[in-house]
């Protein structure tokens, strides 16, 4: 290598290690992500580096002054965490999966059509407009000839317990035998709560992830690692639950894939 | 009874244990707020934000990688920051999302003291030390971390260059180690290469 050459490597190397403070802090763009992950992966030094960087931001919170939440805040949190139910093959210090190795051998992956979401989703200036969107993208998938599994419509119903049935649409790219799913809502509790039954793994090296979506556009609220998923939130304030596909374990910040569940959360009232 | 630790309530949230999530909330509830509140500065988004952090928490608790440290306070207030500052870029700035490295984190290591020291700075050992830190410092690393800002955001807001901004970055997170290391990190006992400033790494 020339001496030119060396020193075009070593700005190069100086430019990229100049990243380590903002990966510490998760800042990063993109681009710089990228491009700083495929150095990490040839750089012993710069991982050694950003994992003593990241241990004194994770330690920075102690900079805060500790303040009061509201006395609900604990209420929420606990109902929302006592209706989803946990597996049993969850055990600290395994990493997180979607499903038990058991599940993995008899349940197929789905396989989802990229054809639905060819660029990720963008922020909607407003969140009717995006509804109508989706809409739109799973009657032109229909009308493709995208394979579709069902298409739940299920009518608004209260059960005994107050909880309303929320409709939805359900869309898969492969058939799925005996595939359930109910999504209730509880307006004296505002918690939703999905129960599926028979739903088919997420491709390897991704999840599902639930999103609520409001007048500025998807916000994350989860992802889902059992059949059941609860969520505390006050359906008032939103015009959609949504369901993608995405990177596990912890999902995007924002869609990157159309969503192949869709439930407009119209008024209860609306509903009837 | 001796009292349950951190580890243990992690533990036991990991297996469907939801008093032991509570359990956690009641410790942690009024730092995560806090740290909610300075990010966001509105009460109703920051109680977003701890809710979506502690139901994160209820849904990864399995992933918290006891080998690699107790830190539980330090790895779910990273869970509220990450999901404040999501929440401030989206609804306050309207700024787009930052990337994480995700897939970098199973490649990454620190020794358990390390974790182990980090579990038990308190609010007044780590303001010490960053009032160590030359004040331009203090200031990109308060607007990077409290305000999710990127260093180019941060060079444009202070008028300051790009490369200016990154080495005020990265060279006060490192200063505020070395202080840390200092105070907190005997060489008697403890892993000698901490001091050095040299952390052991696994490759994934």
């Amino acid at each position: 290598m020339t001496s030119e050459g060396s020193s075009v490597n070593d700005r190069s190397e100086m430019d990229i290690e100049s990243l380590l403070g903002a990966a510490a802090f998760g800042t990063l763009t993109a681009e710089e992500a990228s491009g700083l992950m495929a150095y990490l992966a040839t750089s012993d030094a710069a991982r050694a580096e950003l994992a003593q960087l990241r241990v004194i931001a994770g330690v920075l919170p102690l900079l805060t002054d500790e303040r009061e939440p509201s006395p609900g805040l604990r209420g929420r949190i606990e109902q929302a965490v006592r209706a989803t139910p946990h597996t049993e093959q969850r055990e600290a210090g395994l990493p997180l999966t979607t499903t038990s190795s058991a599940e993995s051998e008899t349940v197929r992956p789905l396989e989802f059509s990229t054809q639905l979401a060819p660029t990720p989703i963008e922020k909607a200036p407003g969140w009717r407009n995006y509804v109508w969107a989706l809409a739109a993208s799973l009657l032109i998938a229909v009308l493709a000839g995208v394979m579709l599994d069902r298409i739940f419509l299920q009518a608004a119903d209260d059960d005994l317990e107050g909880r309303e049935t929320i409709a939805f649409e359900l869309t898969l790219p492969t058939p799925v035998d005996d595939l359930s799913a109910e999504l209730t809502y509880d307006p004296d509790r505002q918690l939703f709560v999905l129960e599926t039954e028979n739903m088919p793994a997420a491709p390897d090296g991704q999840i599902y992830q639930v999103w609520l979506i409001d007048g500025v556009g998807p916000r994350p609220v989860g992802v889902m690692v059992d059949s059941t998923f609860a969520l505390a939130a006050n359906r008032d304030e939103y015009a959609a639950f949504a369901i993608t596909v995405e990177p596990a374990p912890n999902g995007s910040p924002a869609p990157t894939t159309t969503p192949f569940f869709v439930a407009e959360l119209a008024p209860a009232d609306a509903d009837a | 009874m001796p009292e349950q630790n951190d580890i243990d309530f992690i533990q036991a949230t990991a297996q469907g244990d939801a008093d032991a999530l509570m359990s956690l909330y009641d410790r942690y509830n009024r730092l995560a707020f806090g740290l909610a509140y300075r990010i966001l500065g509105n009460p109703s988004l920051a109680e977003e934000a701890v809710q979506d952090a502690y139901l994160q928490v209820w849904n990864r608790a399995a992933s918290f990688d006891i080998s690699r440290g107790s830190n539980v306070r330090g790895w779910l207030m990273t869970i509220v920051h990450n999901r404040s500052i999501d929440i401030r870029r989206r609804d306050i700035d309207h700024k787009p999302a930052h990337v994480p490295l995700e897939d970098a984190e199973h490649r990454l290591s620190v020794p358990d003291v390390w974790n182990d020291v980090s579990a038990n700075l308190t609010q007044e050992a780590m303001r010490s030390a960053v009032a160590t830190l030359p004040q331009d410092q203090r200031r990109a690393i308060e607007l990077a971390f409290f305000e999710g800002l990127s260093h180019g955001e941060i060079a444009e807001q202070e008028q300051t260059p790009l490369g200016t901004i990154k080495g005020r970055m990265r060279l006060g997170l490192r200063k505020l180690r070395t202080v840390l290391v200092d105070q907190y990190v005997s060489p008697d006992g403890l892993d000698h290469d901490v001091d050095r400033g040299h952390f052991r790494t696994e490759v994934g």
